[in-house]
């Protein structure tokens, strides 16, 4: 029985230990919508983040995509020719990263806080082959995911408004693009105090397809040549048919 | 109102009005000119967002529904010459096959991605001049070619033709021939389109024009027949292979081009056949230029998605 106790204890105690560590769960963080559905009128979203924290405190919020990989090709300068020269595979980067500061943007300029900032990505992501240049490598991402508007920030876009018992509200709001990957996006608040981290709370978005769009979706990657030949139908009769409506026209 | 759709593969949403009038634009030049409109299309839907795979992959799909229309405009002006498109076909298909595998021994080689590339602008840049300068003294000594058909001198190409088994007649150009030249020009086409990994309507149009000597109305309506069937192929493949295939893409393309095939087919049937030729002899050098601005300028971004992934 003592033995019973003691693994119950141990056990009860990892539990707390893991749930209660450093980010806590965001029962006091509201986000709207916590679910996307993509459907085929789907054109981007715009998702509000709002909460209360202790007065005297800032608050930093990292929205992160789930994670993904690519390969990609790196040009480069032979002669008067631009041309591809080097492969690279990018494994464990966020599909989707987006920093968010206060409105007052003071961490803008100084923002050194370990593990925030898309900066702060290149330690989790791995670059192969190895002997490539790794922070050249990454700059390059960084830009591309830039340039597709995944990667963001940092934006000086949180709203602060004071009210009573000590506390302050804030709230943002961030457009997610229409090029969103599906999977669960992680919305993190860091809770800064005197420019050290206070606390971690942690809330989740579901990015998913819904209807037409998932169904298509669905038979392009479960039934690719079904779905193939169906397109050449589909095309087909749709050339057809155009050809004879403006046969048609002509003959009235 | 919101004019936007969400594209299921790409995973991207468009503005509804911009796709189908992209559509309409690459589909009056298929209708006018007998091209597939790949080199054009694709990088368009890459400029609005589209990822370059799905680009390419959709693109073939939609172009499958203009040729569709297109063939079809031109077979009721009778400018199809199905005898001719079949043997090309069976070419390209022959030659294709062939094309692939040299690309995989060009690629272990090196920089074949390069070759590949200059290999275009320079074919492109030699058969847009000629075709325009050509056209150009054409229109100059017409009247006077015109009055005397019979003094023209025999060349030693045709010479060798008309010296070639199997002499066939072909119909609806208008022309005796062994069926061995198109299959021979069909299979050459078909190795530099899997090469350079095009369709081939600009390779194949100046071929018929040039090689087979086929009358410029039927060479954009057999043109279009075969782009028809390469662009089956190519879409189910792709759809089978990649998943790269967005039909929702590939149907408002397909809307827009559709429309644009036949207005295209009319527009060309009004043109006199030199005006055709120094067009797409324009449009042949316009792309070669833009080719080659993209091997000299920087590009804003060194890092791309690797074809494929």
């Amino acid at each position: 029985m003592d033995r019973k106790r003691i693994y119950a204890m141990v056990f009860l105690g990892v539990l707390v230990y893991g749930t209660a560590g450093w980010a806590t769960d965001a029962s006091d963080m509201n986000i709207s919508p916590a679910s996307l559905k993509i459907g085929l009128l789907f054109s981007g979203c715009e998702v509000s983040i709002s909460g209360s924290v202790l007065s005297g405190r800032d608050v930093v919020i990292e929205i992160i995509g789930p994670e993904e990989k690519g390969k990609f090709k790196i040009k480069d300068k032979i002669g008067p020719f631009w041309m591809s020269r080097k492969m690279v595979e990018i494994k464990q980067a966020p599909s989707f990263y987006v920093l968010l500061l206060p409105q007052s943007n003071r961490f803008a300029g100084d923002l050194a806080i370990p593990g925030i900032g898309i900066a702060s990505l290149k330690k989790s992501i791995s670059i192969l082959p190895a002997e490539l240049p790794g922070d050249e490598v990454f700059d390059l991402f960084v830009r591309l995911k830039r340039s597709e508007k995944l990667y963001g920030g940092p934006f000086g876009a949180i709203h602060y408004s004071e009210t009573a018992k000590g506390t302050k509200r804030f709230s943002v709001k961030c457009r997610l693009p229409s090029s969103i990957a599906q999977g669960e996006y992680q919305v993190l608040t860091t809770i800064i105090h005197s420019g050290i981290v206070e606390d971690k709370r942690v809330g989740n978005i579901q990015v998913q397809e819904t209807g037409i769009a998932k169904a298509i979706h669905e038979l392009a990657y479960r039934h690719s040549l079904a779905y193939g030949i169906l397109a050449v139908i589909i095309a087909l009769l749709v050339g057809t048919v155009m050809g004879v409506v403006f046969k048609g026209g002509k003959s009235h | 109102m919101a004019w936007y759709i969400y594209l299921p593969i790409a995973q991207h949403s468009v503005l509804l009005p911009v796709v189908v009038g992209m559509g309409f634009l690459v589909g009056l030049l298929s209708g006018l000119f007998g091209v597939g409109g790949g080199f054009l299309m694709t990088p368009l839907l890459i400029m609005i967002g589209i990822p370059p795979t799905v680009a390419a992959a959709s693109d073939s799909n939609q172009i499958v529904a203009a040729s569709a229309s297109g063939t079809y405009a031109h077979y009721r002006l009778g400018n199809v010459d199905f005898k001719m498109g079949i043997y090309l076909l069976i070419g390209g298909v022959l030659g294709g096959t062939a094309g692939v595998q040299l690309i995989k021994v060009l690629r272990q080689l090196g920089n074949a991605d390069f070759m590949i590339q200059i290999t275009y602008v320079v074919m492109l840049g030699v058969i847009g001049g000629y075709m325009f300068i050509e056209s150009i003294q054409s229109i100059r000594t017409v009247s006077r070619t015109a009055r005397r058909p019979g003094q023209q001198k025999e060349s030693a190409y045709v010479r060798l033709m008309r010296r070639l088994p199997f002499q066939t007649r072909f119909d609806r150009s208008g022309i005796v021939l062994s069926p061995l030249v198109p299959l021979f020009f069909g299979s050459f086409v078909g190795v530099l389109a899997a090469i350079m990994g095009v369709g081939g309507g600009f390779i194949m149009i100046p071929v018929m024009v040039y090689l087979l000597r086929m009358p410029i109305h039927v060479v954009v309506g057999t043109s279009l027949f075969q782009i028809l069937f390469t662009c089956i192929n190519v879409t189910i493949m792709q759809a089978y292979s990649n998943q790269t295939v967005d039909f929702v893409l590939a149907l408002l393309l397909l809307v827009g081009s559709t429309v644009g095939a036949q207005v295209g087919a009319r527009m060309g049937r009004r043109l006199k056949a030199d005006q055709l030729k120094i067009l797409l002899a324009s449009l042949v050098l316009a792309v070669m230029v833009k080719m080659l601005t993209g091997l000299l300028i920087r590009p804003e971004i060194l890092l791309s998605y690797l074809a494929g992934e």
